[in-house]
C-alpha cells in the first residue's frame, strides 16, 4: 500500500513556485528521508501533506484520499515541528493528556517514560520552554502519537548533542516496536542516514532522486589526483562536483555508472578513488553550480 | 494497514473543551470589564428631575445596561481573537479540519455568551447591594423575578451570541487581508456620518433600532437567530478554504 | 445640532472607542494573567454575584422601602379619580400622610386659607351625612414615581382650624433625591418599561376634608375644590 501518492503537484505563493510539478510515492512502514536545500520546498510538501495548505495543481493522495481539510487525515498524521503550538494556559503534562484524547493509538506509558527521562517538569507551560526543550517536547507529542505517517520537520531544532542522540535511538526502538511510516527532514543527514531506509531529495521544488539509502552510498564516488588524468578519467562521466585542492590536483565527484575498469584505470594513473560522504554528496547534488563555495574565491 | 474513520461530532467535542480550558484566561478579562462597568454605573445610567413649587424631586435611574454593553464589546473582542493565527494554529496541532475547528469555535462562543450573560445579570444585583451598603439606603428597587432574571440571561445570551458571529465574520475578513483591519473601522466610523438626509439617523443606528426596538419577543429570536446564522455560516465557509500554518 | 443626532452619533462613537481600548486591554491582558489567576478571579467573582443575588431579596424587602406594585392605585391620575368618584374610604391607608379632627365647629361657615410655599392647593370636600359637628382635614400623597410610592419622603400638608379659618400650611420647599434601580435593558426590551417613566403631577399632595353637610365654605383665590358626591 502506498501511504503518498502524488503527481505533478505543484504549489505557488503568489508568483514563486515552491513546488513545482513534483511527483514520488511513498511506500508503507517506512523511515524516509525528505533531503533539499533551504527553499527547496521541502517544508511545503510536508505542509500538503499534513492538509495544513492546499496545492495550486496536481495531485496529491495519502492514504489514498486527498489530505486538504480532511478530518481522517488529520488524524492519521501527525507533523512535528518547532512551530507547533500549544496553548499557554495548559501545562505540559495536561498536554500529554489534550494530545492522548485526540489520538487514537496514542501510547501513554512511552509519553510518560519519555517525559520523565528528558526531566520536564509537568506543571511548567509550553511557551516557556527553551528552543531544544521545545523541540523535544513536540518530538514527544509525535512518538507518543503513532500517527500511521508520522511528519518531523527538522525535529532537532536547538537539540543538544546528546537528546539529538537520544532522539534517534528513540525514533528507531518505537519504529521497531511500532512499524509506521515517519517522514524525517533533516538538514543533518550525517545524523540520520543510519536510520533512513528510503531518500527523497528534491531540488527547486522538483524530486531530484528517490532511492534506497544503500543506492545512494554507491551513487558516486570521488577522484582526486592530477588534472590531467583525472580529466581523462571523467570525460565520459557525469561530474556531479569539480574542485581544484591545488594547482595540478583536482578532486572529481562523478556519478557511479558501474564501469569495473575504472577503479583499475585509476590506479594505474595514481588517482585516489574514495567513497563519498552523504551528506556531501547530497549538499553537491543540490547546488546549483559544480563548483562549490570556493569558486566564489577564485579569481580565474 | 486499515484506518479507523474519525468522527467529525467527537473531535468537535475533545476541541471544544480543548478550547475552552485553552481559553480560560480570557473570563479574567471579562471579570475586570465588567468591574469597570460596575463603577462606571455607580453614577446612574439616567436620571430625571422635576418638581412644583413645594417639592423638587431628582430620580436617578441604576441598571446593568453599561456592563452589559461592555460584556457585548468583550465578546466581540473575544470572536475576533479566536479567529487569529494562533488560535487557528493552535486546533492544528491536533486532529481536525476546518469544519470541526468552526463548529467548536462556535460552541465555545455560545458558551461564552452563556457565561458571559449570566455574569451580566447577575452583577445587576451586585450594583444593587453596592448602591445600599455605599451610596444611598433610600433605595427603590423591586427584585428580579425568576421570570425576568431567565428571560434576562437568555436575551442578553442572544445579543452577546449576535455580536460573537459579528466579531467572528470580522475576524475571518481580517484573516483574509490585513487591509481589512483598516477598512472596517473606517466604515464603522464613517458610517456614523451616513444619513439619508441631514435630520435623519445614522444608517448604523438603524441597524441598533432594528434589534433594540423589537418588542416582539418572537419577532426578535427570529431576528437574531437568523443574523447569527448567516454570519456564522459565511465565516465557516471563507475559514472552510483559508490554509494554516503557512 | 439635535439631541437625536448627539446621542445617535455619541453612543455607537463610545461603543467604538471602547471597542478599541479593550483589543489592547485583551493584548495587555494576556501578560498578567494566567491559568491560577483565572480561576481564583472567576471564584471569587462569581462568589460574590451570587452572594450578592441573595442578599438583594432581603434588602428591597427590610431596609429598603419598596412598595407592593399595586397596580390599580398606582397612577395618580387614578388615585385622583378614585378619590373623586369613591371618596376616602376607598384609599389605600399607605397614602394618607397626615390626620387632623377639629371637634365642635358651630359656625356655619368656614373660611379655607393656604400659607407657605404651594399657593394652589386642590381641596377634596365630603360632605357628612350625620351632623356631628366635626370638621376632619387629611393630607394626601399622590406622588408616585415610576410605581414606588414615596409618601415616607414627603412633609405633609399641616392643617390648623383657628377661629373660623381652616388654613392649610404647605411646608418649605423639600429636596427630593431618590435612586431606582432597574432592571437591565434586554428584560425592559419585552416588558415595556421605559428606564426613566415619571409620571409628572402637578399635585403631590391632596387635602381632603370631611365636613358637616351644612356647612358653608369660603375659599381664596388658588384653592381647587372638588366636592364628592
Amino acid at each position: 500500500m502506498r501511504v503518498i501518492e502524488c503527481s505533478n503537484l505543484t504549489k505557488t505563493f503568489f508568483t514563486k513556485k515552491a513546488l513545482n510539478k513534483l511527483s514520488f510515492s511513498i511506500e508503507e512502514n517506512k523511515i524516509t528521508g525528505l533531503i533539499g536545500r533551504n527553499g527547496a520546498g521541502k517544508t511545503t510538501l510536508l505542509k500538503i501533506i499534513a492538509g495544513f495548505i492546499k496545492e495550486t495543481s496536481g495531485e496529491i493522495k495519502v492514504f489514498s484520499e486527498k489530505p486538504f481539510n480532511n478530518l481522517n487525515n488529520s488524524a492519521h498524521v501527525i507533523y512535528v515541528d518547532d512551530h507547533m503550538s500549544f496553548p499557554s494556559t495548559i501545562p505540559l503534562l495536561e498536554l500529554l493528556k489534550v494530545a492522548e484524547s485526540f489520538y487514537p493509538n496514542w501510547n501513554r506509558d512511552l509519553a510518560m517514560r519519555l517525559f520523565e527521562y528528558f526531566s520536564f517538569d509537568p506543571k511548567t507551560y509550553h511557551h516557556r520552554l527553551s528552543k531544544g526543550k521545545t523541540s523535544t517536547f513536540n518530538m514527544i507529542i509525535g512518538l507518543a502519537s503513532r500517527c500511521s505517517l508520522t511528519i518531523f520537520d527538522e525535529p532537532t531544532t536547538g537539540m543538544d548533542e546528546s537528546v539529538r542522540k537520544d532522539f534517534y535511538k528513540a525514533l528507531l526502538k518505537d519504529y521497531i516496536a511500532y512499524p509506521r511510516s515517519i517522514i524525517l527532514s533533516s538538514h543533518h543527514l550525517s545524523e540520520i542516514e543510519d536510520l533512513l531506509e528510503d531518500v527523497l531529495l528534491i531540488k527547486d521544488g522538483k524530486t531530484y532522486l528517490q532511492m534506497p539509502i544503500s543506492e545512494l552510498k554507491e551513487y558516486a564516488f570521488a577522484l582526486q589526483g592530477n588534472n590531467g588524468e583525472v580529466f581523462k578519467l571523467t570525460s565520459d562521466k557525469e561530474v556531479i562536483f569539480k574542485n581544484h585542492i591545488a594547482s595540478n590536483v583536482t578532486y572529481v565527484i562523478v556519478k557511479n555508472d558501474g564501469s569495473k575498469n575504472l577503479l583499475q584505470q585509476a590506479r594505474h594513473a595514481g588517482v585516489e578513488i574514495s567513497p563519498v560522504p552523504l551528506s556531501d554528496l547530497c549538499v553537491y547534488l543540490t547546488n546549483e553550480t559544480n563548483g562549490g563555495i570556493e569558486d566564489v574565491f577564485n579569481e580565474n | 494497514m486499515s484506518l479507523t474513520r474519525t468522527n467529525l461530532a467527537k473531535t468537535i467535542k475533545k476541541q471544544y473543551f480543548f478550547k475552552l480550558k485553552a481559553n480560560i484566561t480570557s473570563f479574567t478579562l471579562l471579570i475586570g470589564v465588567q468591574l469597570l462597568a460596575l463603577l462606571f454605573s455607580l453614577g446612574g445610567v439616567a436620571s430625571s428631575s422635576f418638581g412644583s413649587s413645594s417639592i423638587r424631586l431628582n430620580t436617578q435611574y441604576y441598571t446593568a445596561d453599561i456592563v452589559i454593553i461592555f460584556t457585548l464589546i468583550w465578546a466581540f473582542v473575544m470572536a475576533i481573537t479566536i479567529t487569529t493565527k494562533p488560535h487557528r494554529d493552535l486546533d492544528f496541532t491536533f486532529v481536525t479540519n476546518r469544519l470541526s475547528s468552526s463548529f467548536a469555535n462556535i460552541l465555545y462562543l455560545l458558551t461564552v455568551s452563556i457565561v458571559g450573560s449570566m455574569m451580566a445579570i447577575l452583577s445587576d444585583n451586585l450594583l444593587r447591594v453596592i448602591i445600599y451598603t455605599f451610596l444611598d439606603k433610600q433605595f427603590y428597587s423591586s427584585t428580579m423575578g425568576l421570570q425576568e432574571f431567565i428571560m434576562g440571561i437568555s436575551i442578553t445570551s442572544f445579543y452577546v451570541l449576535m455580536v460573537c458571529s459579528i466579531g467572528y465574520f470580522v475576524g475571518t475578513l481580517v484573516q483574509i487581508s490585513s487591509l481589512f483591519t483598516i477598512l472596517l473601522p473606517a466604515l464603522f466610523f464613517g458610517s456614523l456620518f451616513l444619513r439619508p438626509s441631514m435630520d435623519e439617523k445614522p444608517i448604523i443606528t438603524n441597524a441598533f433600532e432594528y434589534y433594540l426596538l423589537e418588542s416582539s419577543l418572537t419577532l426578535f429570536i427570529v431576528k437574531i437567530v437568523i443574523t447569527t446564522a448567516l454570519f456564522f455560516t459565511i465565516s465557516t465557509s471563507i475559514l472552510n478554504r483559508m490554509e494554516v500554518r503557512q | 445640532m439635535n439631541t437625536v443626532f448627539t446621542v445617535s452619533i455619541f453612543i455607537p462613537l463610545l461603543v467604538g472607542i471602547t471597542f478599541i481600548i479593550f483589543i489592547i486591554m485583551a493584548k495587555l491582558w494576556r501578560r498578567f494573567t494566567n491559568v491560577k489567576v483565572t480561576y481564583w478571579f472567576l471564584f471569587i467573582y462569581i462568589g460574590i454575584l451570587l452572594l450578592s443575588s441573595a442578599i438583594v431579596p432581603f434588602i428591597n424587602d427590610n431596609s429598603l422601602i419598596e412598595k407592593e406594585r399595586a397596580q390599580e392605585n398606582l397612577e395618580v391620575k387614578d388615585l385622583l379619580k378614585k378619590l373623586s368618584k369613591t371618596g376616602i374610604a376607598q384609599i389605600d391607608q399607605m397614602y394618607l400622610l397626615k390626620e387632623s379632627s377639629f371637634g365642635e365647629y358651630q359656625n356655619q361657615t368656614l373660611n379655607v386659607e393656604t400659607s407657605g410655599e404651594d399657593t394652589m392647593i386642590r381641596v377634596f370636600v365630603e360632605r357628612k351625612t350625620s351632623d356631628d359637628n366635626k370638621v376632619e382635614a387629611f393630607s394626601i400623597s399622590t406622588e408616585v414615581i415610576d410605581g414606588y410610592d414615596i409618601s415616607n419622603d414627603l412633609t405633609p400638608y399641616n392643617v390648623m382650624l383657628k377661629d373660623n379659618t381652616l388654613t392649610i400650611i404647605s411646608p418649605k420647599k423639600q429636596y427630593i433625591n431618590i435612586k431606582i434601580a432597574k432592571p437591565p435593558f434586554p428584560v425592559r426590551q419585552f416588558t415595556g418599561e421605559s428606564i426613566v417613566n415619571q409620571s409628572s403631577t402637578k399635585w403631590s399632595q391632596v387635602v381632603y376634608l370631611q365636613i358637616p353637610y351644612d356647612l358653608e365654605l369660603m375659599v381664596e383665590d388658588g384653592i381647587f375644590l372638588e366636592f364628592i358626591k
